[in-house]
């Protein structure tokens, strides 16, 4: 039992429900309370400024502030204490909301014991102390993971830009003329070194999205020259190599949209990679741009001609380290299976979503939506 | 016609003889230095004209030996490459500090090439 007093914000407008509370509460056996008591949430904002109060016993319904918008307030005006609701009978189920959003216990104004009214504080007070070091414990966890991530990554890609400056000076004939079958050879090196530097590359991405610090800046983007210029062309050799007909299709007018040119990029790479992975020789994969039908947003879309995802797996694909095999691939050789998770975190960071259409057997279609620039201009309803 | 020299700085080996092959393959004078002292050393006293220089170096690291060529008159408009294995964040330290570009390893050879052209044609 510590010497020091627990101090107590009382936030109840009812004055004689107040002083039956901090009276029940001095009775109880031992431990010392010192009270505060205000009338209204701005009282105890303003209370709360200066540090200094080791738990909030709030009623949430206040002549400035009702419910669970009580609450709500106070956590996010005033983070960091923990709170107990005072709740009047019959108010269990609001009670209930407010412990799951985020209030330590909730306390019935007709219990009378001071010892069990004591002992829920103190309880409350420990497990919101508990929880603060948890998160504290769990950052530098986080950290010293992200930390670890980058000095191996660091480190992997110096051997790696050895092996690659050695093989493109043999494939590049600087120490004398290959045969056909020795350049074949060192081509065949050459991509599994690109392979292995892409997972390295991927594998620091997604250690910085789980971080949050996969950086994503929006900005007004037109998406017709993205997704024609930029990322179809730059597919056109590998769509060609596959025989495979790969075309973009912008909807005429499309407006703008609030987005990450370079994420935008990032995520239909994958996606057409993806596509064209999947879809086997003479096949097809379409990019299409077009307004949503949820408003203020536009939909981008690319179809294959593949084998289609299973139904039970269009969730699971966007999990991490989920791996399917490309029709083409060796059963041995896999991605890390990293990619449609981060290009979710992306298109989420951007305020949009992404998800997976699929008729097994007949292609699939991977979309994602994009908040266009006019709508994020307008302030939501308060 | 003088060949332009590169003073390669890097201590790893392998990557400073690659390196050094490719840039000899395309006509250039190739120098390597492996640590901070040598490098400051070289590239002030052996008629450099372009440095490609690593950051994590013994004696002092990249970052020091750029700040050294920088405030020295002879190197201090010297054309300065940085290429580093390590993260893309360093970038905006590293041209701050003075380097003329930043490439992140393994670094496209063609990318490259074209940066250290460039910046000789333009040094004269």
């Amino acid at each position: 039992m510590s010497a020091a007093a627990t101090s107590v914000l009382l936030v109840e407008d009812n004055r004689s429900d107040a002083r039956l509370l901090e009276a029940t509460l001095q009775d109880a056996g031992g431990h010392r309370f010192r009270f505060t008591h205000v009338q209204r949430l701005a009282g105890a904002l303003a209370a709360l400024a200066g540090g200094g109060v080791d738990l909030v016993l709030l009623d949430l319904n206040l002549p400035d502030s009702q419910g669970l918008d009580t609450l709500a307030e106070l956590q996010r005006e005033r983070p960091g204490v923990p709170v107990v609701v005072l709740t009047g009978l019959n108010d269990e189920e609001l009670a209930v909301k407010a412990v799951q959003a985020g209030a330590q216990d909730y306390l019935p104004k007709e219990v009378f014991d001071g010892g069990l009214l004591a002992r829920l504080i103190r309880h409350a007070i420990e497990r919101h102390q508990i929880g603060v070091e948890l998160e504290r414990a769990q950052n530098e966890q986080l950290r010293l993971r992200d930390q670890f991530l980058t000095h191996v990554s660091h480190e992997l890609r110096t051997p790696l830009a050895a092996m690659h400056q050695f093989l493109d000076i043999l494939a590049d004939g600087i120490a004398g003329r290959l045969s056909d079958e020795q350049l074949g050879y060192v081509q065949r090196t050459l991509r599994n070194a690109r392979q292995l530097e892409a997972m390295v590359a991927e594998l620091l991405e997604a250690v910085r999205a789980q971080n949050d610090k996969l950086a994503v800046e929006p900005q007004r983007v037109d998406l017709a020259p993205l997704l024609l210029e930029d990322a179809v062309s730059g597919f056109a050799g590998q769509a060609e190599a596959k025989r495979i007909r790969l075309t973009a299709e912008v909807q005429p007018g499309l407006p703008a949209v609030h987005a990450d040119p370079l994420r935008i990029g990032q995520v239909l790479g994958n996606l057409i990679d993806n596509a064209l992975k999947f879809t086997p020789e003479n096949g097809e994969v379409r990019v299409s741009a077009e307004v949503d039908g949820e408003p203020g947003f536009v939909r981008v879309e690319v179809t294959d001609s593949g084998p289609g995802v299973p139904p039970e797996a269009a969730e699971r694909v966007f999990e991490r380290l989920w791996q399917a095999d490309a029709p083409d691939a060796r059963p041995s050789r896999r991605g890390l299976g990293l990619g449609l998770h981060i290009c979710r975190e992306l298109v989420v960071r951007q305020g949009g979503r992404i998800w997976v259409d699929t008729h097994p057997g007949q292609g699939a279609t991977f979309a994602f939506t994009l908040p266009t620039y006019q709508a994020t201009l307008v302030k939501p309803d308060p | 016609m003088l060949t332009n020299k590169i003073l390669i700085v890097d201590d790893d080996e392998d990557l400073a003889i690659g390196l050094g092959v490719r840039l000899r393959a395309s006509g250039y004078e190739v120098d390597v230095a492996s640590d901070a002292v040598a490098a400051t050393a070289m590239a002030r006293n052996d008629g450099v004209d372009l440095v490609i220089l690593d950051l994590g170096l013994p004696a002092g690291g990249g970052l020091a030996v750029l700040e050294r060529m920088r405030a020295h008159l002879p190197t201090a408009l010297t054309p300065v490459i940085v290429l580093t294995a390590g993260d893309a964040t360093l970038a905006e330290r590293t041209l701050a500090a003075g380097a003329d570009a930043f490439f992140q390893k393994p670094a496209d050879n063609l990318e490259l090439t074209a940066a250290i052209s460039g910046m000789l044609a333009k040094a004269g």
